[in-house]
């Protein structure tokens, strides 16, 4: 700003901002850049190797089942139905009213999800 | 040959070895330069091909409908806070906002005879009132945000926290209301999903919903606000010099002001869509919606160093960040994990913006 004079001839010049009180060569920059390229990919290279989405499973006081991992477009191969007195397992359902089931055998994952497992009371004899 | 000559041809070979060392410098420099300032697009069309390769699946038919929706879902907040950053701000306030105002219109087009009705005697309000008054909301908290910003010079970073929290508070305390006891809201009239999610048409049986075609008009809209009126010109002044515009008599505080109103409104729209657009809404509605809309800003050439800035490159930005997280998702990256890409690529693009503005300096 030591020649304010200039700037108020020329036409608004750009005041750089939130950058404006950087000072920082270009060469640094290339190196920074560099650095932040090489951990963007080094983290997604990593997470890519380690994927999978977590299917956990609720069964609201009944048995407790192992959460799985399954991988895109694959349905959920489990065979182990949880058991709770004095009620009936009717299956699993995306959500805790149970009003949207999830049919294990069809129902294909693209998301991590948790289940909950739907209970129907056992009539007394 | 004489001496004169051996000089002359002395001289001229140094001035062509000068010529040829600078231009090279130059040119190396050039490809530099070429290659920094794009090498976000250039990771991305890297991973887009590599995903492509890996799993089919991922250019469908469905798929690619899938992209361009929620590109769609996630440009009108984009577009709101394009304006914040063209200001060299920010407004991390947009994601709570659009949780607020989502969470506003699905308690107001519940159904009637829904068993958790929120305000159980209330019967379902006409579509337009309800985008009004969550237009209303989002702008007047755009306002408070452009007032502070403004008037009190408080960077946008500060006074937007603040905003986010507090307007975090009032849906939390909203979702308390009756006995709605905090959570979610659920069961929506029939005409509020149908007017969002209805199917606009349908290509090789994958339905395009009808929030695809708002979005083009939010779009054009915005457009014009930037690029054809005087508001817009005065944004883009005040945003590369503030004083200057101030000088050439621009009135530095309403542009500020209303600036952060329009980008309300947007998230006021966005909160409209994204209720019946994910049917179920929650205080986690909106959670995060502005890292994504500032990293797509940031991608599509919206500067920090302000005063720069197109409606198209937002729409490029929003695109491609949305294919990379629908890509990953066909790679079964866990969305726990998709958080720390998702903040690398936020720095990758910051890094890359301030490394252009130090090359142009």
């Amino acid at each position: 700003m030591e020649n304010g004079k200039n700037i108020a001839e020329n036409k608004p010049r750009k005041t750089g901002g939130l950058y404006a009180k950087v000072n920082m060569s270009v060469k640094a920059a290339n190196i920074m850049v560099t650095v932040f390229i090489a951990l963007l990919i080094v983290a997604t290279v990593f997470i890519v190797k380690h994927n999978g989405f977590t299917v956990k499973f609720e069964t609201d006081g009944g048995s407790h089942i192992d959460s799985v991992k399954v991988m895109h477009s694959e349905t959920l191969d489990i065979k182990e139905t949880p058991v709770k007195e004095g009620y009936v397992f009717t299956g699993w359902y995306l959500d805790r009213d149970c009003t949207v089931s999830f049919d294990t055998e069809k129902d294909t994952v693209t998301d991590s999800i948790t289940l909950y497992a739907g209970w129907k009371a056992v009539e007394s004899q | 040959m004489s001496v004169e000559n051996i000089k002359r041809k002395g001289r001229i070979n140094a001035a062509i070895d000068d010529f040829k060392s600078k231009s090279g410098a130059d040119k190396r420099r050039a490809i530099s330069d070429l290659l920094f300032n794009n090498a976000m697009y250039i990771i991305i069309v890297l991973a887009i091909i590599y995903i492509a390769i890996q799993v089919p699946a991922f250019l469908s038919v469905s798929s690619i409908v899938n992209i361009i929706s929620l590109t769609a879902a996630k440009l009108p907040i984009a577009l709101g806070i394009g304006g914040a950053i063209v200001l060299t701000g920010t407004d991390i306030s947009a994601g709570r906002c659009v949780g607020l105002t989502a969470c506003i219109a699905a308690s107001l087009l519940q159904m009637t005879g829904y068993a958790n009705k929120i305000f159980p005697n209330l019967a379902v309000v006409p579509l337009w009132a309800v985008l009004l008054a969550v237009i209303a909301v989002g702008a007047v908290i755009g306002f408070v945000n452009g007032f502070f910003v403004a008037k009190f010079k408080l960077h946008p970073f500060i006074v937007t926290l603040s905003t986010q929290l507090i307007v975090f508070g009032l849906v939390l305390m909203y979702l308390m209301i009756g006995g709605n006891n905090g959570q979610t809201l659920s069961g929506l009239d029939k005409s509020y999903t149908d007017f969002v999610r209805g199917t606009l048409f349908t290509i090789g049986g994958v339905a395009v919903p009808k929030y695809v075609l708002y979005s083009i008009i939010l779009t054009a809209i915005m457009w014009v606000i930037w690029n054809k009126t005087k508001f817009g010109k005065n944004m883009f002044a005040v945003g590369s010099n503030e004083e200057a515009a101030n000088v050439s008599g621009v009135n530095v505080f309403w542009t500020i002001v209303l600036v952060f109103v329009l980008a309300g409104a947007m998230y006021g729209i966005t909160g409209f869509i994204e209720g019946a657009r994910i049917a179920s809404c929650s205080a986690n509605t909106g959670l995060n919606y502005e890292s994504d809309a500032i990293a797509a800003c940031v991608i599509g050439g919206v500067s920090f160093v302000g005063g720069t800035g197109k409606i198209s490159g937002i729409v490029i930005g929003v695109f491609l960040l949305q294919i990379i997280f629908v890509g990953l998702n066909f790679l079964s990256v866990d969305p726990n994990m998709l958080y720390v890409i998702k903040g690398l690529i936020i720095l990758v693009a910051c890094s890359i913006d301030m490394r252009k503005y130090l090359a142009r300096k």
